[in-house]
């Protein structure tokens, strides 16, 4: 499969979701399609690059695109980093209302505005590295 | 909903004017204008990461002046490193859509530019600290 599936997914959820748990749902499936899509594209323009180790490979993900310093892949590091977020406070916060960011946000709330964060982010994605990654594809993970 | 945070002054959005660096008292940190500093993000404010929230902050204010909510600071665990602590800038605003995927690309490209004219040094500091983040209101 392709790491978009999970995206897609999660769009298609987020048009018929009613409940909280399938606002989590949604929140996560569009984190882990962009972590993916990301890490792919990561290592397509940087095929040398070093391994990513398995022990906190979101952390070092986010980290690689900090390192890269131009301006498109530190907005690719920036808003892989709030919606990663997003997906641990959507994932570990189940009361039905919470503090985001000193402000309060339902399950269905916070969506929304991981909706808008994922869709920058595949923007700034396709600028840093143009084309989907691709049916399997390997992230180059060191287990 | 709650609000926790210090509220934004009025200001007409269009009026544009210089940005002015604040000025750092090295001995003294200065009080943030405008910004709710929570108690758990002091010890990591030092004066030059005070400057550089307040000039972000500006930015920010420049690009959207009234439509900024709010903006709080965090400390903020990396959830892999909980010994790895983040100040996390949070500017809430009321733009959404097309208008706040505009604000944010040129509030990232404006930061970008201030990183230059910091020492490599603080530049470090500032990658490895400080975060912000642009966050649309659902209306």
């Amino acid at each position: 499969m392709r790491p978009l599936d999970f995206y897609n997914l999660g769009l298609n959820l987020a048009g018929q979701a009613s409940t909280d748990a399938e606002y989590r749902n949604v929140i996560g499936r569009l984190y882990y399609g962009l972590h993916h899509e990301a890490c792919c594209r990561y290592f397509r323009e940087h095929p040398s690059a070093p391994a990513i180790g398995s022990g906190s490979r979101h952390r070092q993900l986010i980290q690689r695109y900090r390192g890269l310093g131009d301006g498109g892949a530190r907005r690719v590091q920036n808003l892989l980093r709030q919606l990663s977020q997003m997906r641990n406070i959507s994932d570990y916060e189940l009361t039905n209302s919470f503090r985001y960011r000193r402000r309060m946000q339902s399950p269905a709330s916070l969506m929304t505005i991981a909706v808008s964060v994922a869709a920058q982010l595949l923007a700034e994605l396709g600028s840093f590295s143009p084309g989907e990654a691709a049916d399997g594809c390997p992230c180059m993970v060191r287990r | 909903m709650a609000e926790n945070s210090t509220p934004v002054p009025k200001r007409n959005r269009n009026r544009r004017r210089p940005l002015v660096l604040p000025e750092v008292d090295r001995k003294r940190q200065k009080p943030l204008l405008g910004l709710h500093i929570p108690p758990d993000a002091e010890p990591l404010l030092t004066p030059f990461r005070a400057q550089a929230l307040q000039t972000i902050y500006e930015i920010a204010y420049q690009e959207l002046g009234d439509r900024i909510r709010s903006a709080v600071v965090l400390a903020e665990a990396d959830h892999e490193a909980p010994n790895q602590m983040s100040l996390v800038l949070a500017i809430w605003t009321n733009v959404d859509g097309t208008e706040w995927s505009r604000a944010f690309g040129a509030i990232s490209d404006a930061v970008l530019d201030l990183e230059t004219s910091w020492s490599e040094a603080d530049r470090d500091d500032y990658i490895n600290t400080i975060q912000f983040e642009l966050l649309p209101l659902n209306k």
